[in-house]
């Protein structure tokens, strides 16, 4: 199995440096969307001080179709190597404005897949997350991997079975925890 | 049913500021059954508004329905011309089509809130979110696009905590529901069915639907 080491947020564009140091070109990284800036306005200074691949996290979050499509052709002009697709975290004490769900993992999926085959070719790849532990789940993790997701990605150790050849593992890159960082 | 809730007194009287002479409608379908606008809390927004003159106050059987409300308010035409303004205790297309009907300025007393199911007397649980774009023929007859708080045609999302919601961990994620269901139905080939995203430029507000008559 694959690791990747994920950025979930950044805030400040001089913590990269800080952030990936440690980390050896074999590595794989993946950038958040979770911080206060747009994880492809750190892409350049992550590529100026890093040699290994690197991946965006695309939630479907409060993005409508033309949007993720926009963030979908940006990872691949900017040089990202692939993409992570997911829902986007939701709690329910969030007031006010109401997050958007316009597109699910699945249409997302679908929606990558087209470009992948009409104008990104073979080389960019596709994740997408699944969670583990129900026929539900199983079901849909089937779906992803029949319809061109390239490779699951779990949150912790707890994968699919069936999936194993096809599944990499997140390991958070904590803000602020050298020891980690260091690994 | 159209569920809705009370507004709150005070936001009512700050909208009828200007305003002296009012009547006062409401709903004998939904409202009344959600105890909003029936004739019990036409009496208590009658008393709550004692300051202000009350010309009438009409309980009409569907508001919402042109042609009803229409029908109804001729019993009081007398009341409805002296009157400075309406306040309405039903959902807001009661309030809307009362304002077409009458021409007068309408005040809603109640916040519109869901297409919901009765369990029974005081409780009612939305389960349509009227898309116009059913899939419940898959599901189960369990509405993923309403249960699920992403609303996700395709689920379950990643964040699936065994078999909970991320967003409601005391529930049970709708769509571990739908493929039980499915499976105890002997059907969960309907399971791996891929639903495109809804088409909104049939299905965006205001929507309408226009019958033709059929010739006999």
């Amino acid at each position: 199995m694959k690791y990747i080491k994920y950025l979930p947020s950044v805030d400040d564009i001089s913590e990269i440096e800080y952030f990936i140091k440690g980390l050896s070109p074999d590595d794989l990284i993946l950038i958040g969307e979770y911080g206060q800036l747009n994880p492809f306005s750190i892409y350049y200074e992550i590529k100026s001080c890093f040699n290994g691949e690197i991946f965006i996290e695309i939630n479907a979050r409060d993005k409508n179709k033309d949007l993720i499509v926009s963030y979908i052709c940006t990872a691949f002009s900017l040089g990202f190597k692939g993409l992570v697709i997911s829902s986007g975290k939701f709690e329910k004490k969030e007031g006010m404005a109401k997050p958007v769900y316009d597109l699910d993992p699945s249409q997302i999926l679908m929606v990558a897949v087209s470009l992948k085959e009409k104008k990104f070719g073979d080389d960019f790849i596709i994740g997408i997350r699944s969670a583990s532990g129900t026929g539900a789940v199983y079901e849909r993790a089937k779906f992803f991997i029949e319809n061109g997701a390239d490779f699951l990605v779990f949150d912790n150790n707890n994968v699919i079975e069936d999936f194993k050849n096809r599944t990499v593992i997140i390991q958070e890159i904590s803000k602020y925890n050298e020891t980690i960082i260091a690994k | 049913m159209i569920l809705t809730s009370k507004k709150n007194i005070e936001d009512i009287k700050r909208s009828l500021q200007g305003f002296n002479s009012i009547v006062i409608v409401g709903c004998s379908e939904c409202a009344a059954i959600c105890q909003t606008g029936g004739s019990e809390q036409v009496k208590d927004m009658e008393n709550a508004l004692s300051e202000n003159e009350i010309l009438a106050t009409i309980s009409i059987e569907s508001p919402c329905d042109k042609r009803i409300s229409t029908r109804d308010f001729r019993r009081i035409t007398e009341e409805l011309n002296k009157a400075d303004a309406i306040v309405s205790l039903t959902c807001g297309s009661g309030v809307q089509a009362v304002s077409e009907v009458t021409g007068k300025p309408v005040i809603s007393a109640l916040d519109t809130l869901f297409l919901g199911m009765v369990e029974r007397l005081g409780e009612f649980h939305e389960r349509c979110s009227t898309c116009g774009d059913c899939i419940l023929n898959y599901t189960a007859s369990i509405c993923p696009i309403t249960l699920c708080p992403k609303g996700i045609r395709n689920g379950p999302c990643e964040g699936i905590v065994n078999t909970k919601c991320e967003v409601y961990e005391e529930k049970e994620c709708v769509w571990h529901l739908i493929y039980e269901k499915l499976k105890d139905l002997n059907r969960i080939d309907n399971y791996s069915i891929y639903h495109e995203p809804l088409d909104w430029s049939l299905h965006h507000s205001p929507r309408e639907k226009l019958w033709k008559r059929r010739k006999s």
